[in-house]
């Protein structure tokens, strides 16, 4: 298995699709990994997280960071991703990976990222978190791009439905250390605690509403208190709620990805 | 994209919509091929014109529909400060303190684009919501006292749309809530109007942007001379003016554009063919950059809650597109539906509204509305 995986990963790494049989393969045997994973998955330091922004991280912290892997536009983006990736991460075989969501939609590769994604967390299931974004959901799919491109370089909707019913069992949260609360939109008033979070019975389509959703929703906000979301879905919150979450949870920070940055993403390495 | 370059497009678009029988078009659409190959030429006289082909009869199947249906009244409500005779349908809300969508066409259209979609509003709120469409300047039936009322810019719009909001709800304090629904040329209108509204504390719950977009309403500009030629100048019969617009694909929606269309047709006596547009498209071209120019700056910074609901697929500027991706506004694609999208599929566009005005406008202990400080 593993060496086929590798050749999966080989063949990935040149941008070239998987067949469909593979990615049949691929996503029934991820299932069984992330299935025994928890809503909040606990990772080890040192670790990597390509997320969107240091602006972010509550409260800020010397965290830097990579691009997400939402806009790979191009063969060359996608490659200088990928090498930024590993460059980042060296190749230091203790290097943990964690990806905050947002994998598809944007950009004319979102196949082929996801995919090799998801290969590189059945090869290296310890090693690699990923968790679930917004975008991880059948509904938003449809309107945003990844079916339609789904649709165009295979001909039918299969491979968009194995990877739509893949991530409905993606982890919403990582806990780095027990310090580090990781998650890709933000804070739910209906959530106080991180045991709230691993009661949530998340194998489903990410909801309209509720903790579930506003775990991928929410954003910070420069007001304090909690608002309701311009997007539409999830929840504003400001510093005061991030501080007290963290207060109440004996966390550091909480870090989160979500929402596009203008400053060019930097090389993160948490400690 | 462009209201206008959206419209002229639909006239290229394939005829025959779905829900049509095909016999029933099977003359008419040769007459349309035949209109469309000489109207590409540059000034090709009379043929283009379907008066000089023998008149038909009306076809019944697209006869006009009153509004008395879908709005409680239309009212004529003088503005005097703006030399304003302007029509306005209303319906409203059942409670004192109930919502009010108002909501401003596109160019070239009227208040009564909106009338299937104010009756889906208010059947799905129970009344809760009332729904009041107004005809701007040059549009539909509004006319103006001044003799020389030409000027479409954004500014006299805007001042319009002021002045008749302040005409019907003088006392901020005692009106309802508004929520503003622009599409296109309006959807910048009530835009730029929002914060004046704001400023004069009128309680806003949203402005909802349908179907246009700066960055692309600014390029199609260039292109829209030439695709206005696909339009005729006039028809022979409200009839045939409603069926133009449903064979060409602009409105998908036949109950709609028979609503809507007889208020953009004039009766002219003695005009060839009888039955004009009310607002040439082509006598608005000066003033098509100002609608657009600002809009994306202008909608990011409205002080309440923010809607865009794009047809087809997300065509975003760069400002939308990095104001969406930092979570600023919140997007609805409706798939399956053209330009004249709350025409075309007015359930979903009411459903969309009312989702929208219910989570902005429910009240949680605690949790503050989007804009608010």
């Amino acid at each position: 298995m593993e060496h086929e995986i590798d050749g999966w990963i080989e063949q990935l790494s040149q941008c070239k699709q998987l067949s469909e049989a593979d990615v049949k393969k691929l996503c029934d045997k991820t299932r069984e990994i992330l299935m025994d994973e928890g809503n909040v998955k606990p990772v080890k330091c040192p670790v990597t997280a390509p997320i969107c922004c240091a602006d972010n991280i509550f409260p800020p912290s010397p965290l830097s960071l990579l691009a997400s892997m939402h806009r790979v536009h191009s063969f060359d983006d996608y490659q200088h991703d990928l090498s930024e990736l590993f460059r980042i991460g060296g190749n230091s075989p203790d290097t943990n990976y964690l990806f905050m969501g947002d994998y598809v939609d944007r950009g004319y590769y979102s196949v082929e990222t996801v995919t090799l994604l998801v290969a590189l967390k059945l090869r290296y299931s310890d090693r690699v978190t990923i968790l679930r974004g917004n975008h991880e959901s059948r509904q938003i799919t449809q309107v945003y791009g990844f079916y339609d491109e789904c649709l165009r370089k295979y001909g039918n909707a299969n491979v968009w439905r194995f990877f739509t019913d893949l991530f409905d069992y993606l982890p919403l949260t990582a806990l780095i250390d027990n310090q580090i609360f990781c998650l890709h939109g933000g804070l739910s008033p209906s959530i106080d605690t991180l045991d709230h979070v691993r009661s949530i019975d998340r194998v489903q389509e990410v909801p309209h509403e509720g903790p579930m959703c506003d775990l991928l929703w929410s954003d910070p906000d420069d007001r304090c208190g909690w608002g309701i979301s311009p997007r539409g879905a999830g929840y504003t919150f400001g510093q005061d709620i991030s501080e007290a979450f963290n207060h109440n949870n004996g966390l550091t920070l909480v870090a989160r990805a979500h929402q596009l940055v203008m400053e060019a993403g930097v090389k993160i390495e948490m400690l | 994209m462009s209201d206008l370059y959206r419209s002229a497009l639909g006239a290229r678009l394939a005829k025959l919509p779905p829900s049509l029988p095909a016999d029933d078009y099977a003359e008419d659409e040769d007459e349309d091929e035949e209109n469309d190959s000489i109207g590409d030429l540059p000034g090709s006289g009379p043929a283009r014109h379907p008066h000089l082909k023998p008149t038909k009869v009306p076809n019944p199947r697209f006869a006009p529909i009153s509004a008395s249906a879908y709005f409680e009244q239309a009212l004529q409500v003088a503005v005097p400060p703006r030399g304003l005779d302007c029509r306005v349908y209303y319906t409203a809300a059942k409670q004192k303190d109930g919502t009010v969508m108002i909501c401003h066409h596109g160019a070239g259209y009227s208040g009564l684009s909106l009338a299937c979609f104010a009756k889906e509003v208010t059947e799905m709120t129970k009344g809760e919501c009332g729904v009041l469409s107004i005809d701007a300047r040059r549009h539909g039936k509004t006319t103006s006292t001044d003799s020389d009322d030409a000027d479409l810019s954004i500014d006299v719009l805007v001042a319009d749309f002021l002045a008749i909001v302040e005409t019907i709800f003088p006392n901020p304090v005692s009106a309802p809530t508004l929520l503003f629904v622009g599409h296109s040329m309006g959807g910048s209108v009530i835009t730029r109007a929002c914060p004046l509204l704001l400023e004069k504390k009128y309680r806003i719950a949203g402005v909802s942007v349908l179907d246009v977009v700066e960055g692309f309403s600014i390029e199609a500009l260039p292109h829209m001379n030439s695709l206005l030629n696909a339009r005729p100048d006039g028809f022979d019969s409200l009839e045939e003016a409603i069926e133009w617009h449903v064979t060409t694909n602009t409105i998908h929606n036949i109950a709609s554009a028979r609503v809507s269309i007889p208020t953009i047709i004039e009766h002219k006596d003695g005009s060839i063919p009888p039955y004009q547009w009310r607002t040439p498209l082509r006598s608005t071209a000066p003033y098509w950059l100002s609608w657009f120019q600002g809009l994306s700056k202008s909608f990011l910074n409205a002080r309440t809650a923010r809607l865009l609901v794009l047809a087809g697929t997300d065509r975003l500027d760069k400002e939308l597109m990095i104001g969406q991706m930092q979570g600023k506004f919140q997007m609805v694609v409706v798939p399956g539906v053209g330009h004249m999208l709350h025409e075309d599929d007015p359930t979903r566009l009411a459903e969309i509204h009312v989702d929208f005005w219910r989570r902005n406008e429910r009240v949680l202990v605690g949790i503050k509305k989007v804009g608010e400080l």
